[in-house]
Order: structure tokens, then sequence, then C-alpha cells
């Protein structure tokens, strides 16, 4: 396959690479990121040692102004 | 009395602040952090949306100290229980809190609370362990299903979000007040510290307000009057509030006017 579906838009995911280097080239800081894998959401501690497997579907989120 | 002394007590948390504030549409977040400081608020609703990639960085909770606020993610967006919980657990799983201020509002038109799918939203979210804060319909019985259900307040509708129309419901939420054995909190729709003053004033437990303070000309100002207004509402329930009459009664007395025989 070697893609992954990232917020719902198809992305270039060659082989499994841990889930941190996907946050970086979004651009992203792991700080506040809300992850969710393939409908489960990711433990904050465990972003680190998550890895993203081409064919995975992907929710990247974050807490944003709002009432 | 102080404020020590009359706390809001949520799921067992005690709160010297009865306003909640919400932290959208404020011109910038930097005014939201200063409005939310002058408001005295101690619990502040976040939403959770996607962010794609080149967003900027930075985040709303970079600007708000999670010793002085409990950040409160909202479901907002959610149009039935499944994605509410779906938000929720995301919350949770990332750390943000395993408090949700639930909100099932299917139609943008009036982003009225869907009865059903909150109800339904509150029961899975309870069991898995969250403390939930419903947004709903004034409607005393919903009020009595969602606290059975384990909810740790109910959010009945002054009036519409954002439409700062104040207490358009005061009856029904009188009638869930008399009944409710959690804090109602009145969320959505306040527009003047007026507003939030009636509520206290009736007797409810908290006020929520977003778009009254991020929108007003001078936000961190208005965040100010809101917590006087909240404060003076539930100073007046607590010294009680004086009976309406339907007659004029006389504050001065009645004898010994000049001329008189």
């Amino acid at each position: 396959m070697g893609e992954i579906i990232v917020n719902g838009k198809t992305r270039a995911w060659p082989v499994a690479a841990p889930l941190p280097r996907l946050l970086e080239e979004m651009g992203l800081t792991v700080k506040w990121v809300l992850v969710e894998r393939n409908g489960e959401p990711v433990e904050r501690v465990a972003i680190g040692s998550t890895t993203i497997e081409p064919g995975d579907r992907l929710e990247i989120a974050a807490p944003m102004a709002g009432g | 009395m102080n404020e020590f002394s009359d706390p809001l007590i949520i799921a067992g948390r005690r709160f010297r602040s009865r306003l909640l504030v919400g932290t959208g549409k404020f011109p910038s977040p930097e005014l939201m952090a200063k409005a939310a400081a002058a408001s005295g608020t101690e619990i502040i609703t976040v939403a959770l949306r996607r962010v794609d990639a080149g967003a900027a960085q930075g985040n709303i909770l970079d600007h708000l100290d999670p010793e002085r606020y409990l950040i409160l993610p909202n479901t907002s967006g959610a149009r039935d229980a499944e994605e509410a919980v779906r938000l929720a657990r995301l919350a949770k799983a990332g750390g943000i809190s395993d408090w949700v201020k639930l909100e099932v509002t299917p139609h943008p038109a009036h982003l009225l609370p869907d009865t059903v799918e909150t109800l339904k939203a509150t029961e899975i979210l309870v069991k898995e362990g969250f403390v939930v804060l419903p947004y709903m319909q004034p409607d005393p019985i919903l009020a009595r299903q969602l606290e059975e259900a384990g909810a740790a307040t109910v959010m009945p509708l002054g009036s519409p979000i954002g439409t700062n129309r104040g207490i358009q419901t005061r009856d029904a939420i009188l009638m869930i007040i008399a009944e409710a054995s959690v804090p109602v909190v009145v969320d959505a729709g306040l527009g003047a510290p007026s507003h939030a003053a009636d509520a206290m004033e009736f007797g409810a437990g908290a006020v929520l307000v977003n778009t009254a303070i991020a929108t007003a000309e001078d936000p961190v100002a208005m965040a100010r009057a809101f917590r006087l207004g909240t404060e003076a509402g539930r100073m007046a329930y607590l010294a009680g509030t004086a009976r309406e009459k339907s007659n004029a009664e006389a504050s001065s007395p009645l004898t010994g006017f000049l001329g008189g025989q």
C-alpha cells in the first residue's frame, strides 16, 4: 500500500515508522497533539513508542479555542 | 460569608469561582488569557479539532496555567453520542482531562443539544470514569435522568449558544434547580453580567460564559464585570432575595408627614 490516511487525506508512508516522525513531518509539536490510530486513542505516554504502519488511519487533533 | 466558605463542588472538587469561561472567539490568545484571569474563573473550556500539516505552532493551552485552571475539553462539533464519546476519549488519552463538557449539537443552525444522544453519551462516559458535565435542553425530566446516569452537573441553556439573549428558559431552569442534587450550571446565551446575576440569584450553582466576554469591546473589563455579576447574584441568593409583591409597600414611615393635623 505504502500510504496512510491522516485527517481524511492520503499521505505517502512507505514502511512502518515511529509516530513522532509523522508529527515531525507535519511540523507539529508533540506537546499538545491528540492522536487516534485506527479508531483507538493513543495514550500520551505511548506516542513515542507507537509505530505507524502503511494502511493506518489517523486522526491528529489538538485543543483549540472554544466554548 | 466569604468565597472559601461557599465553594462550588463538582464531583468532589471545590471551586471558589462560580463562573466558568469559554475560550472561543477572543481577538487573541493573549487577550483570552487576560480575560480568564480577570474573570476569576477556575474552569476553562476548550474545543478539540483536527490539526493539519503546517498548522500554526503554539497552542491555546500554552496560555493557560494548569495549576490555576481546570481545563475542560468540550465535545463541540459532535453530532451524536458516538462522536462525543470519541472526542472525550481522545482528550483523556492525550492527558488533557477526564472531565468533559458534553455537547451533542447535530444542527448548526440552532446548536441545540440532542437529548437522546446526550443521555446516551453520558451513560457511556460515566461508566468509563469520566466526570461528565452535559449541555442540555432545559428539561427537568432530562435533568433527573442525566443525574441518575451519573452526570456531575447539569447545564441547561439560557438561550441558544452565542445569542446573548439571556435566560429565556427561566421557568424550566427553576424546576431543574428545585429538584437537582448536582450543581445546575446555566450555559449558553448569557449576554450581560445582569443575566449571570439573575441566574445566580434564582439559585443556579454556576454560569458558563464565552461569547459575551470574548466579543465585548473590552473583553478583560467584561470578564471582570461577569465576575462581579456572578458574585453579586450568588451573594443575593444566600442573603435571601426579597419577595415580589403586586402592590406597593412603603419603605418610609406612613406617619409624621409635614403639614398634618
